[in-house]
């Protein structure tokens, strides 16, 4: 150590006596990469891929009134997610009204949406995986085994199930308004990520019936959006949260 | 700072402006010719997950960050005034945007490969179209795949992964080797298939070990896609550090963590080891600098803001 502290010591006075001695000048521990110029080899190489790909992600599917983030306590791009697959649920398995709750895991949406025109593209970065939509039955103890997890974790979120937390402990559990019945089954609308275990949800292993929709995510949310669009809306963000969990 | 405004601030920058000028005439004649002090640069990124182009103008978080043609050129500024640049990456090359979905993965690697990476190792997301798919996307790789820690014995990879690499620059040996994290419970089992995850750790050491003692690195970088640290017990560079010695330096990834420099932790014979991470998408690119005497010493490193 102390051989290390003169081999410094001697940088030191070499610095000190050459100004130009490049040990002496300071690097950036990182670089911001934002100003730079772009390299035209890389964009050369990029470009043929990038026609094809902007020829069909630049196409414009609908329209947010502002940004929806899952920073902090934002909740809105959850709610977002959430929301188109509880849509697709309402439109297309009318027989599961009043019966499911909407479950996905926050780390699987990958990027915010920003407040203006939504392009395909900003799904496809919204939801890059090709994870498909599935229906898990499974009963009142799974539930409380999610709850718990939601609770723990904090990293899946819902639609249609309310309750607060107190202690680690759930209370006032609800499902559409109604009080849960530790009793009943319900329907859980998810993916197959996350039935298959993913996030740590072993809860939906061995449900009581398990159906998939074959449809990827991504494309239940593009299509919720050309829906909205076709009947002249927007995207308003909904920045309530149902589920409040306390620290 | 560009520059020191004068010795004394040089002194407190780098030891703390502690120790008096003494004793360092012995020396003189190991330290001949500033020639002879020889400069690593380590570049490197994490978790680019395929964010070829930079972030749109009106992203909410990231407006008109990072992309890969504004990455190469500065990569080619630095190589312009610094002889040894090592170029790494921690993984999670893949998934993120269309450009995965459509090409997966073809078009990072091949950019990768021009702006002269050395290194990868291989995160989570770059399992998430099949371990064939990594075989298919290869080809367009002209750097090296290093990891230590994932069986891969009875998949397409066998044979196509290395544990570890050693760098030759300037007569230094840097050794790189590669830790992943547990795929299970993170990665759909039908795309990681066989790949049999083995405690990074035991194998840290054993590879760490290895370049230093066998191989006589200078100076020994663990690539890993551990994760940085959490609130549970799941292993992290955090908790792995403590645990192993003969790794000078962690570059890390997983949890998209910013770290504004360096990191100085203690390894388990209480020598210093960095922790670093640039958080996610290319926006940062990292780098370090670290010197060594003619005897391959390391000296110091620049990038943090302590002396070894
Ligand atoms: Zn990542």
């Amino acid at each position: 150590m102390i051989r290390l502290l003169r081999y410094s010591l001697f940088l030191v006075v070499l610095s000190a006596c050459n100004r130009h001695f490049h040990v002496s000048e300071v690097k950036p521990a990182h670089y911001e990469v934002k100003s730079s110029k772009n390299d035209s080899i890389a964009l050369l190489s990029a470009l043929p891929y990038k026609q094809k790909l902007d020829s069909e992600m630049k196409q414009v599917i609908a329209y947010s009134d502002s940004n929806l983030t899952k920073d902090g306590n934002d909740v809105s791009l959850g709610n977002f997610a959430c929301g188109t697959v509880d849509d697709y649920v309402r439109v297309n398995k009318n027989e599961l009204a009043g019966k499911h709750i909407v479950i996905l895991n926050r780390g699987g949406l990958r990027n915010n949406l920003p407040a203006g025109e939504i392009t395909k593209g900003h799904i496809f970065e919204l939801m890059p995986f090709d994870n498909e939509v599935v229906i898990l039955k499974i009963s009142g103890e799974k539930i409380i085994e999610m709850i718990n997890s939601m609770i723990k974790d904090k990293k899946l979120i819902s639609r249609n199930l309310s309750f607060t937390s107190k202690d680690k402990e759930a209370l006032d559990i609800k499902i559409w308004g109604s009080p849960f019945n530790i009793k009943h089954e319900y329907y859980v609308v998810t993916t197959d990520y996350l039935a298959m275990g993913g996030d740590n949800c072993s809860f939906f292993a061995q449900p009581i019936s398990y159906e998939t929709t074959k449809l990827k995510l991504r494309d239940v949310m593009i299509n919720y959006c050309l829906t909205l669009t076709k009947i002249n809306k927007h995207i308003i963000p909904e920045r309530n949260s149902d589920v409040r969990i306390s620290k | 700072m560009s520059e020191f405004q004068n010795r004394r601030d040089f002194l407190k920058y780098f030891i703390g402006g502690t120790i008096a000028l003494s004793g360092f005439d012995a020396l003189a004649n190991d330290l001949a010719s500033k020639k002879r002090i020889k400069q690593l640069t380590i570049l490197y990124t994490n978790d680019q997950h395929s964010r070829i182009e930079p972030f749109p103008d009106n992203d909410p978080k990231y407006p008109g960050q990072g992309g890969f043609a504004k990455r190469a050129t500065l990569i080619k500024e630095i190589r312009k005034t610094e002889e040894n640049v090592l170029l790494l990456d921690a993984g999670d090359i893949f998934q993120g945007t269309p450009y995965f979905n459509y090409y997966h993965g073809e078009l990072e690697f091949k950019l990768m490969s021009q702006m002269g990476y050395d290194a990868a190792t291989f995160g989570n997301h770059d399992f998430d179209m099949g371990i064939e798919n990594i075989v298919t996307q290869m080809p367009h790789a002209s750097f090296s795949f290093l990891n230590c820690n994932y069986d891969f014995s009875d998949t397409a990879l066998t044979g196509k992964i290395q544990p570890y690499k050693i760098f030759n620059k300037s007569g230094l040996k840097i050794g790189v080797f590669g830790i992943g994290i547990e795929l299970e419970g993170l990665v759909p089992k039908h795309l990681y298939g066989n790949v049999k995850y083995t405690d990074p750790v035991a194998c840290a050491n054993t590879t760490a070990h290895h370049l230093k003692h066998n191989m006589n690195c200078d100076y020994v970088i663990c690539l890993s896609h551990l994760g940085y640290k959490y609130d549970s017990k799941k292993i992290s560079d955090v908790t792995l550090v403590p645990q192993t010695k003969n790794i000078d330096l962690v570059i890390g990834g997983h949890t998209h963590t910013f770290l504004n420099e360096p990191v100085i932790t203690t390894n388990s014979i209480g020598k210093q080891t960095l922790i670093t991470q640039v958080g996610w998408a290319g926006i940062w690119l990292g780098r370090i600098d670290v010197f060594f005497n003619f005897r391959g010493e390391k000296l110091f490193q620049q990038g943090t803001k302590q002396n070894i």
